[in-house]
């Protein structure tokens, strides 16, 4: 008896994981992780087309500027949105949400259920797509400089950072989406109301910055933002404050607790009428 | 026994449910019944604890349901209106997924889930995935997983819905051999004949308020009526209902 909530944990996380991976609603979260991994492949075939030189710093610069832009402030926002969002809210439009709330599974279990499974599912996807775009990013240097490049430079921390900053950014935009889908009919409105925030967080107050997944996720990157990237993408990229990883790993797990903790308050209020909602 | 007492229940300050109390007790079966819009979805679903009573309270051997939520949910087995089910699990799959949740012993679940999917004529179907089941299939699944775990209080709303004639029949004599066994039975439905055959006593909704609650024999008498219908008709029936059969008939073949 003391283990049900773990069997139950499980049973939601089999349930959820299903669903999150093989519902239609989420075909686009798929599209989504594809598409840095087009641009990348797309470079390395071209560059392999017309012979071009390879350039090692050119290359990861231009790696470090699109995993900020693209990955982090659009792919792994909305890939989050469109998985965690769905977890509670997608259930009030298939009218199956009662399915749990019947069971004699406490609503913080079932939170932490579907919350868990939403992650596993984001992170599989998102960190397969953020490793897949660094090989293909490299993909035309030859083999012997990408070895060496793992072995004795920085390949191996470059690559750990991409993809464990993509893990946190699951993490982080997860709980905030999987709040936005139990406190929110329209999710319009809380995922402009994050991306907004998210947006001008730069110019924000040291301590309103905190409370924000992008700044820490920007801490974590392992390249500074290249100072020739243009005015509207170094607003986007520069982080005024970075905080240590020490501190921006757990500050995050911090950050992320709050949101689950609202959350879960959220959840155990939440009440089955389908019809108004 | 389960105890509704002045519940009421308001949607953004309108009453859906007014003062309403009734009683369903042990070896009986309550029928509760109403035209729509009456309050009857919105009474199940308080009484199964997915909507909070805004005044009044909903007792279960003396105990209000909110106390303590998880404990009172072990003791409910619900059969809802509408057979929403995952669509992606196979029958047998959902019947063990409800038994995880509520902490049967798995091989035990495998066990009597089999067993119900061969008395209802699923089991050749266990494999099948529910998006490819009737509503009628759908349905036997449901009943099956709202009485896999033995409950005392069975809430049933219109459990009939999509079911073959034979499986109804097997349905009908089921609900009272389940009361007959001690079980608490809340049963709303619409269909009148059934709900006089099986049930001891009834509550009749309208308008979110008890238009009636007692013994189908007691109400005969008070209304001098022979039957539920005319019993019905009378309470909770706003429109000439012969009238309006003649007018649909006439816009049909006119």
């Amino acid at each position: 008896m003391k283990t049900l909530w773990l069997t139950q944990v499980a049973a939601i996380v089999r349930l959820e994981i299903g669903k999150t991976f093989f519902s239609r609603r989420g075909l686009w979260v798929y599209l989504l992780a594809c598409m840095p991994m087009v641009i990348f492949g797309g470079h390395s075939i071209v560059w392999l087309k017309r012979g071009l030189p390879c350039d090692f710093g050119h290359d990861t610069n231009v790696f470090a500027s699109i995993f900020q832009v693209l990955d982090m402030r659009l792919t792994l926002f909305f890939g989050c949105l469109g998985i965690f969002m769905n977890l509670f809210r997608g259930e009030m439009l298939d009218r199956s949400l009662h399915f749990y709330f019947l069971s004699p599974v406490r609503r913080e279990v079932l939170l932490v259920g579907k919350y868990l499974a939403g992650l596993l599912a984001a992170v599989t996807i998102f960190t397969t797509s953020t490793v897949v775009q660094w090989g293909l990013m490299y993909a035309h240097f030859p083999k012997s400089v990408m070895e060496s490049y793992l072995r004795d430079g920085n390949g191996w921390r470059h690559l750990t950072a991409y993809a464990g900053v993509t893990v946190l950014g699951c993490i982080g935009y997860g709980s905030v989406f999987l709040l936005a889908g139990a406190l929110m009919k329209n999710p319009i409105v809380p995922a402009a109301a994050v991306l907004v925030w998210e947006s001008i967080n730069s110019f924000a107050p040291a301590v309103l910055q905190k409370f924000s997944v992008i700044y820490y996720l920007k801490s974590l990157c392992p390249i500074e933002a290249p100072p020739d990237v243009g005015p509207v993408f170094s607003m986007l990229l520069v982080n005024a404050d970075p905080v240590a990883p020490a501190v921006a790993v757990p500050g995050m797990l911090l950050f992320t607790m709050l949101v689950l903790v609202v959350a879960a308050m959220r959840v155990r209020k939440m009440e089955i009428h389908y019809g108004t909602d | 026994m389960l105890e509704v007492r002045n519940v009421t229940k308001r949607f953004r300050g309108i009453a859906a449910l007014t003062d309403v109390s009734f009683e369903a007790r042990p070896g009986e079966v309550t029928g509760y019944l109403g035209p729509n819009g009456s309050g009857k979805s919105t009474t199940v679903k308080i009484v199964t604890g997915l909507l909070a009573p805004s005044e009044g309270q909903v007792l279960y051997q003396g105990v209000d349901i909110r106390e303590d939520p998880v404990a009172y949910k072990r003791k409910v087995g619900y059969v809802p209106e509408e057979p929403h089910l995952y669509s992606y699990l196979t029958g047998e799959e959902y019947l063990e997924m409800t038994g995880d949740l509520r902490g049967l012993p798995r091989r035990r679940t495998r066990e009597k889930a089999a067993e119900f999917l061969r008395l209802f004529g699923l089991y050749g179907d266990r494999f099948v995935r529910l998006s490819s089941y009737s509503k009628g299939m759908r349905q036997k699944v449901l009943l099956a997983a709202a009485l896999l775990h033995n409950p005392e209080l069975i809430v049933l709303d219109e459990p009939f819905s999509g079911l073959d004639v034979s499986s109804a029949m097997v349905l009908r004599r089921t609900i009272p051999a389940l009361a007959a066994r001690g079980k608490v039975i809340l049963y709303s439905s619409h269909v009148l004949e059934v709900v006089e055959k099986v049930c001891a006593r009834v509550v009749i909704l309208h308008r979110g308020r008890v238009a009636a609650y007692d013994s189908v024999e007691r109400l005969r008498d008070l209304m001098n009526t022979p039957s539920l219908e005319d019993i019905f008709s009378q309470l909770a029936v706003e429109q000439d209902v012969d009238r309006v059969a003649g007018q649909l008939a006439a816009l049909v073949t006119g």
